[in-house]
């Protein structure tokens, strides 16, 4: 962590802050289908992945996966969630964390991305058997976790890739992003 | 002497940029000095204070590189916008925030915020006060406050009046002399007037930032004026110097920049020539008007002491009336006008404190708030369907901030939204793009993002959408505010450009002197009326 800056800290966490909020409401959308797609609704259950993988995308630094979705889960169960949420949080930010982490943290296109929501997805899948979610048969459980992996990918890979596409045209992103050891060559 | 700040040989650049800064910067800076660090835009004046108070690369890594740097025992920095510099609700807390950091007793901390606030002019009884309930100018001085409390020996300041208004620059300089008298200051602004009297030391960055003046300011002053014109610098007497520049330039001018010898200080170049295609039909010629313009005459000629054109429409009416004409921000009648008129041709400046009611003027007449009474444009009444308002067909808006209406994801898209039309080729478009680019002076660049511009750039792009929207009355809320001094000049001069093409023009502004050296006419509100309409001769 000797790397990161103040402002990593500040826009890691805004970003979780900001997934936070969205989650909220994502949560009542979550809630309101549950009659109607009982099961396909975990075509949505990838907005949770999200953090994680786009604060990692959005500035490249170990460790901002994890704090975001920390971050981000911290603000849910603030807003009455309950600590439960925060366990969920920090899981699968370390899950995501853990699979940029097998990629040197050098690799930053959808693939890695959606893997890193899918190692999330399996971290909620072993905590869903520890709080007793899973309670299914197997067949059952293949078909809902089935739907939530490609759900993760698609979120946290296709969705968040594109969405932080669309800040480096600002270019915004150049200030927080590692700085190459070229970039200080050039000064010589 | 004793240095306070310094450093040697030092090299910056960003990231993703071409361009090296300082390019071997070597400054000293002694204890107790008050310096002032003027440039261009774009010159890293910013840059190098954050450098050398450390906030980079402490608090945001930016590659760079130095023989020896000394940074100051203790400092405090003050930033420009008044809005984002704080992280608590209320002045008491925002204040105990610094001295909690600085572990100082609870029971200590009341005095010492006293103290601070006494010190920058503030009233104590703020203490409570929530701070959006804040002026601007308040906000910037409870911001020196805070900064004082942490007892610093340097204190930096970028800009501090940049976004301020004429009042609250006052109130800002006022505090600041007071406050800062045995400290070292290290100060970056453009409007200097103010605070060239109380200055050491003036050093002038060049776009590269190197180093191109440093000594006392009658000194640098005197040797390099045709910089601090040329770098767009509010100096003490800029706008006397440009009224005399103006009145001087030749009617037959050539169109486009000019390049040739020592032409002095006009500060930004005159507009190109406008393309027929953004011309709109002239009115009837009132005598003594200049030429057609669509002749291919460049428009900056006809500014400065031609008539203005025919005053009204074909049919002899004023362009724009109002009547009994109210408007609502919510259920609140923020605005009522007994009666007005507008000619066309016309540059109307709108005045009055903050809160007198010119943005809402502005909102009202692009029918983007609700409004009730009388409102004839053009001869026809604007009618007052309460959900299906829109905005009057003629009239362009620029916003304040002008990030604000950016719609589109690059330069070209930005354009072609309102230069787009069916009986146009790709090619045409894409060269009537360019030049209207060209001509507001805005990068060649179709395909660049409209956030990676420069703020004056933004400002211009968004006077350019209005342009290419064809509008006949082109409505501005303080285009000028917070632009260095050449930027100011070259809106200002295209403004009054399209004027005398015979375009409208109704502009909310603080600016005194541009009141005085380009509106018509000048309105005066004051809490929602309309308290004086004033013409305007111009010299």
């Amino acid at each position: 962590m000797k790397q990161w800056k103040f402002t990593d800290v500040l826009v890691t966490i805004m970003v979780g802050i900001v997934f936070g909020v969205i989650m909220k409401f994502w949560d009542d959308f979550y809630t309101f289908i549950k009659p109607i797609l009982p099961t396909l609704r975990q075509l949505f259950y990838g907005m949770w992945f999200m953090v994680g993988p786009f604060a990692f995308l959005l500035m490249r630094k170990p460790g901002t996966a994890l704090l975001a979705s920390v971050a981000g889960a911290g603000l849910s169960a603030f807003i009455g969630h309950g600590v439960q949420v925060l366990v969920y949080g920090f899981v699968q930010g370390l899950a995501a964390e853990l699979l940029f982490a097998a990629f040197r943290y050098k690799r930053h296109n959808i693939l890695v991305a959606g893997l890193a929501g899918v190692m999330s997805c399996l971290g909620s899948f072993l905590l869903d058997l520890y709080y007793g979610y899973a309670d299914l048969e197997a067949w059952a459980l293949a078909v809902k976790y089935g739907l939530r992996t490609i759900s993760a990918f698609v979120f946290t890979g296709v969705f968040a890739y594109y969405i932080v596409k669309a800040l480096e045209a600002t270019k915004v992103t150049s200030l927080i992003r590692p700085v190459s050891p070229e970039e200080y060559e050039k000064l010589d | 002497m004793t240095v306070a700040v310094g450093v040697e040989q030092l090299r910056l650049k960003f990231p993703g940029e071409p361009d090296i800064l300082f390019q071997g910067l070597t400054l000293q800076i002694p204890k107790g000095q008050k310096a002032l660090i003027v440039g261009p835009s774009g010159s890293g004046k910013s840059t190098l204070l954050q450098v050398l108070s450390g906030l980079i690369p402490q608090a945001v890594e930016v590659p760079l590189k130095y023989g020896r740097i000394q940074r100051p025992a203790s400092w405090g920095f003050v930033f420009q916008d008044p809005d984002t510099q704080f992280c608590m609700s209320r002045v008491d807390e925002e204040l105990a925030f610094v001295l909690e950091n600085r572990q100082v007793p609870r029971r200590d901390m009341e005095p010492r915020m006293r103290e601070a606030l006494a010190l920058v002019g503030l009233s104590p009884d703020l203490l409570n006060a929530p701070i959006r309930t804040l002026s601007q100018g308040m906000k910037q001085r409870l911001a020196l406050a805070s900064v004082l409390l942490l007892e610093p020996e340097t204190v930096f300041l970028d800009e501090p009046s940049a976004l301020l208004d004429p009042e609250g620059t006052e109130q800002i300089w006022t505090s600041v002399k007071q406050a800062l008298k045995d400290r070292t200051v290290i100060l970056v602004e453009h409007k200097i007037d103010a605070i060239v009297d109380w200055i050491d030391r003036i050093i002038m960055l060049d776009e590269q930032g190197r180093l191109v003046a440093d000594g006392e300011p009658d000194a640098v002053f005197r040797q390099h004026k045709a910089s601090f014109e040329r770098y767009g610098i509010w100096y003490p007497g800029v706008w006397d110097d440009y009224a005399a520049s103006a009145r001087r330039r030749p009617v037959s001018g050539s169109p486009g920049p000019s390049r040739n010898g020592p032409e002095p200080s006009r500060a930004g170049r005159k507009p190109s020539v406008l393309p027929p295609a953004f011309l709109t039909h002239s009115p009837q010629a009132a005598p003594g008007r200049a030429p057609d313009s669509r002749d291919g005459t460049s428009l900056g000629e006809t500014a400065a002491g031609a008539a203005p054109p025919s005053r009204t429409g074909p049919d002899g009416r004023p362009l724009l009336e109002l009547e009994q004409f109210e408007a609502f921000r919510g259920n609140a009648c923020k605005l009522r006008i007994d009666r007005a008129a507008v000619a066309e041709g016309a540059w109307v400046a709108v005045t009055g404190e903050n809160g007198a009611g010119k943005s809402t003027l502005l909102l009202a007449l692009a029918q983007l708030v609700p409004t009730a009474g009388t409102y004839v444009l053009r001869g026809r009444t604007i009618p007052e369907i309460p959900n299906k308002r829109r905005v009057p067909e003629g009239i362009a808006l620029v916003f304040q901030n002008p990030e604000m209406q950016f719609v589109a994801d690059s330069l070209f898209d930005e354009l072609a939204v309102s230069l787009a039309s069916p009986d146009k080729s790709r090619e045409e478009l894409a060269d009537d793009v360019r030049r209207l680019l060209g001509m507001f002076h805005l990068p060649d660049d179709p395909g660049r993002h409209p956030y990676h511009l420069s703020w004056g750039q933004k400002r211009r792009l968004s006077v350019a959408t209005a342009l290419a929207s064809r509008a006949s009355v082109l409505l501005l809320d303080e285009p000028t505010f917070g632009q260095d001094a050449r930027n100011t000049f070259a809106i200002l001069e295209c403004l009054e450009a399209l004027r005398a093409d015979g375009k409208t023009v109704i502009m909310v502004t603080h600016d005194r002197r541009a009141v005085d050296h380009f509106a018509t006419e000048e309105w005066v509100l004051q809490q929602g009326r309309l308290k004086e309409v004033r013409q305007i001769r111009r010299t």
